[in-house]
């Protein structure tokens, strides 16, 4: 069981190996030039990228939260936070070959904003996707650098949930997440 | 304005009450759950009120605008063994307006009372395929010929011939016409009964005019016209048929403006955009509910109504996006 807090959500991964808070200077060499997840966990078949947004948190105010939206709908927040997080994040641990060379890595972002509805929500994704180093499940790319005897690192699929679609897939991931007081 | 209505056996419904919104009222169901057969009885009856005989226009129109089988009224009735009664009854402003009939009722209604004055207001009801191109010849078509056709056809066809209301246009309406103006690039003009979009570029006919940019087109006119200022009411049978969703919001835009100067509007739709448009528009000056219309466990409609898009229960429409975010997360993660 791997259990962590961010902000005011709690995180439950029952079949984590492990978990490493990404988003700290103290360990990240590099936060001064690259952006980084919130969290890198690692299950035993893939690795999770996980950034956390929490413009709901009790501690928001009226203004931040709204700021927030525009952002997210206007495609700022995917352009100049949800993109470069996952790519920097991506880079250094391809570079720093800190990471298990043979486990997929996704990119999970978890959007506590209760008015975000599911069609929005597969939106936000398929606009996430266009910006990022993906490689669908349909294997098409990555079988051609297998082909080429160059076995590629791409992150393998993407996600945005709000707490209420985590938790509804949570039976198949097996990790919730609920806010604490 | 049209406040409730209680159907009793009424084709779909076997008993269904319904508190309607001065403003919008939005209606959603899957497909054979009565939205349209609501909004057309609602337009039968307003539709007939300006007749000297109002029991004989009444059902006239129910048999024109339903077309039941040899125009037998009875085939109206819910469908059950032995003999049914249909009963239902209207209110609008304070005013009931009843009327019986039976699964054996060849074409008449029985009990037919109204309290409604005759004037009141004009009637618009736009069904989903749009007949704007199909206009030249077609009014006397329908007026010389029995062809098997929804009266709702001819009648918006004619409402769009009306000539412009004498008396000058108010600021609210002009600006009303020039948000579609600029959503279609361009007015409407009508010669020799074709109607054309006319802009700097010239007169293009409406055959050659996406049917899309037709439907704001015939709004556009019944705007100009005068056909649908206070005291109008308006159906719109699925309103994004053929309108591209990035134009929805507009559209969204001026039917809340036209609730706003007193039209009350009743619509049907399997649109999500449409539905979250006016949850996302709606001022606390415009008035908007939503009605979920669904089969019971004993297979009777039952309709489910409140003021914002939550709550609609159940709501098909997200259900579906629901299905497809769980596939998305399916592929995208492999789960």
């Amino acid at each position: 069981m791997t259990a962590f807090t961010e902000g005011k959500l709690q995180f439950n991964f029952p079949t984590a190996l492990s978990h490493e808070k990404f988003d700290d200077a103290a360990t990240h060499f590099l936060s001064h030039r690259m952006k980084a997840v919130d969290f890198i966990i690692e299950l035993p078949d893939q690795i999770i990228f996980l950034e956390v947004k929490d413009p709901q948190h009790p501690a928001a105010t009226p203004d931040a939260t709204l700021k927030f939206e525009g952002d997210l709908r206007s495609g700022v927040l995917i352009k100049e936070s949800l993109r470069p997080k996952c790519c920097d994040s991506l880079l250094y641990k391809l570079v720093t070959q800190d990471i298990d060379p043979h486990k997929p890595i996704y990119y999970y972002v978890l959007i506590a904003l209760d008015t975000l509805s599911d069609p929005e929500l597969v939106n936000l994704t398929d606009k996430l996707k266009t910006r990022l180093p993906i490689v669908e499940d349909r294997g098409a790319v990555q079988a051609k650098f297998t082909a080429a005897g160059k076995p590629a690192r791409f992150i393998q699929g993407c996600m945005i949930f709000n707490l209420a679609t985590w938790n509804r897939m949570n039976v198949r991931f097996a990790a919730s997440v609920h806010r604490i007081p | 304005m049209i406040e409730s209505i209680t159907l009793e056996n009424f084709t779909a419904f076997k008993h269904l009450p319904l508190q309607f919104s001065p403003g919008v009222n939005l209606f959603v169901g899957t497909n054979g759950t009565g939205k349209t057969h609501l909004l057309k009885l609602l337009y039968t009856t307003l539709n007939s009120q300006r007749e000297s005989r109002k029991k004989e226009a009444f059902e006239h129109e129910l048999i024109q605008v339903f077309l039941p089988y040899k125009n037998r009224i009875g085939r109206l009735a819910h469908r059950l063994p032995g003999s049914v009664t249909c009963d239902v009854r209207i209110t609008r402003n304070g005013q009931p307006l009843t009327f019986q009939f039976t699964n054996h009722s060849v074409d008449h209604v029985t009990k037919y009372q109204t309290e409604w004055p005759d004037d009141v207001g004009s009637a618009v009801y736009i069904p989903v395929k749009e007949m704007l191109a199909d206009a030249p010849g077609f009014r006397s078509l329908y007026e010389e010929r029995v062809i098997h056709m929804e009266k709702v056809y001819f009648d918006i066809v004619s409402k769009a011939f009306l000539p412009i209301l004498r008396g000058p246009t108010s600021r609210d309406r002009k600006n009303l016409l020039e948000m579609i103006e600029i959503i279609m690039d361009g007015q409407v003009k009508q010669e020799n009964e074709h109607f054309f979009l006319k802009n700097p570029s010239g007169n293009l006919e409406f055959s050659l005019l996406a049917e899309g940019i037709r439907k704001f087109g015939l709004l556009w006119l019944l705007i100009q016209n005068g056909t649908l200022l206070e005291g109008a009411t308006l159906f719109w049978d699925e309103p994004e048929a053929n309108i591209n969703p990035s134009m929805i919001a507009i559209l969204v835009q001026v039917l809340l403006h036209l609730q706003s100067q007193g039209v009350q509007i009743f619509i049907a739709t399997h649109s999500y955009i449409v539905l979250k448009e006016f949850d996302l528009q709606r001022t606390a000056e415009n008035h908007v509910r939503y009605f979920s219309l669904a089969r019971d466990d004993n297979a009777d409609i039952v309709a489910i109504s409140g003021d914002t898009y939550l709550d609609i229960v159940p709501n098909n429409i997200g259900a579906a996006y629901t299905a497809i975010y769980d596939k998305e997360v399916e592929r995208s993660l492999g789960l």
